[in-house]
């Protein structure tokens, strides 16, 4: 890994220290898109918000955070993706549920798993999906998604209890014992 | 210990992982980021020599408008080299190279 400081908000209008702000917050822009896309197109994802982040440079206010900022660009792009390929994403879904449902072979049942684990998320609403996979999966505090999503923690919160319970609900009735 | 706790196992254990990035991600953006870049600033040099150019168009404009100012007729070719060749003519030799600092060569 080469030097991850973030760069100041002066530097960011120049190719090196853009790259900075890339190597910084790429991880946590892929953590915010990908429960917003298939892993085919997360790099394009990716690429596309940084790209409108260097578009957007001279509108961006300097109160705000550079994070902040960059994470919310991430959430359009992935929500624009989402209306843009929602017809593909039903269709994709419906080739899921074809999976069958038991297996005696332990590889398979554990593709099994992880095929209902993805159905059960998949189930649940983006703003739902994105709150449960950032808190529940890739660890990020409450406070953190709140100020990336721009939404109060009090949100974050309903919005985790209730796709918790829509997830649980969702694996018990496909006879998961966890 | 919250009823989510052995569910929250699961699916961390079966749940998706993020995918790590193309080698060439980094590139392909610093990449693209640099085609962009000529059009950041384009806009900027256009608005300043638009500026510039009206600066001077209206200053000009004006200085014409004023009264008792008479706008020099301008010389054609034939009349400039009569005068060059009679100017020159009319100075001393060794006047004749002088280079940029003024000093006889």
């Amino acid at each position: 890994m080469v030097a991850t400081q973030p760069p100041s908000s002066t530097q960011l209008g120049d190719p090196h220290g853009f790259r900075q702000l890339y190597q910084c917050h790429q991880q946590r822009v892929r953590a915010i898109l990908s429960p917003l896309c298939s892993p085919d197109v997360l790099d394009d994802l990716v690429q596309e918000t940084f790209v409108r982040a260097w578009k957007g440079l001279p509108r961006f206010r300097q109160q705000a955070e550079v994070s902040t900022w960059l994470y919310r660009i991430a959430w359009n792009v992935g929500m624009d993706h989402q209306r843009r390929r929602g017809r593909q994403r039903r269709h994709q879904q419906t080739l899921i549920q074809t999976t069958p449902s038991e297996h005696r072979d332990p590889g398979l049942l554990q593709l099994h798993y992880q095929t209902l684990v993805q159905q059960g998320l998949a189930s649940l609403s983006p703003q739902h999906r994105v709150v449960l996979v950032l808190h529940d999966l890739e660890e990020w505090c409450q406070k953190d998604i709140a100020t990336s999503l721009g939404i109060p923690v009090g949100t974050v919160k309903s919005r985790l209890f209730y796709a918790r319970a829509q997830l649980r609900r969702f694996l018990e009735q496909a006879g998961i014992q966890p | 210990m919250s009823d989510w706790d052995p569910w929250l196992g699961f699916v961390r254990r079966y749940g998706p992982k993020v995918p790590p990035p193309a080698p060439d991600l980094e590139e392909r953006i610093m990449a693209q980021i640099q085609q962009l870049r000529p059009h950041r600033s384009r806009p900027h040099w256009l608005w300043l020599a638009a500026g510039l150019g009206v600066v001077v168009w209206g200053s000009l404009t004006w200085l014409r408008s004023q009264p008792g100012v008479v706008v020099a007729e301008s010389a054609s070719d034939q009349e400039l080299s009569e005068f060059v060749w009679e100017y020159w003519a009319a100075l001393p030799e060794e006047n004749l190279w002088i280079d940029f600092w003024g000093e006889n060569l």
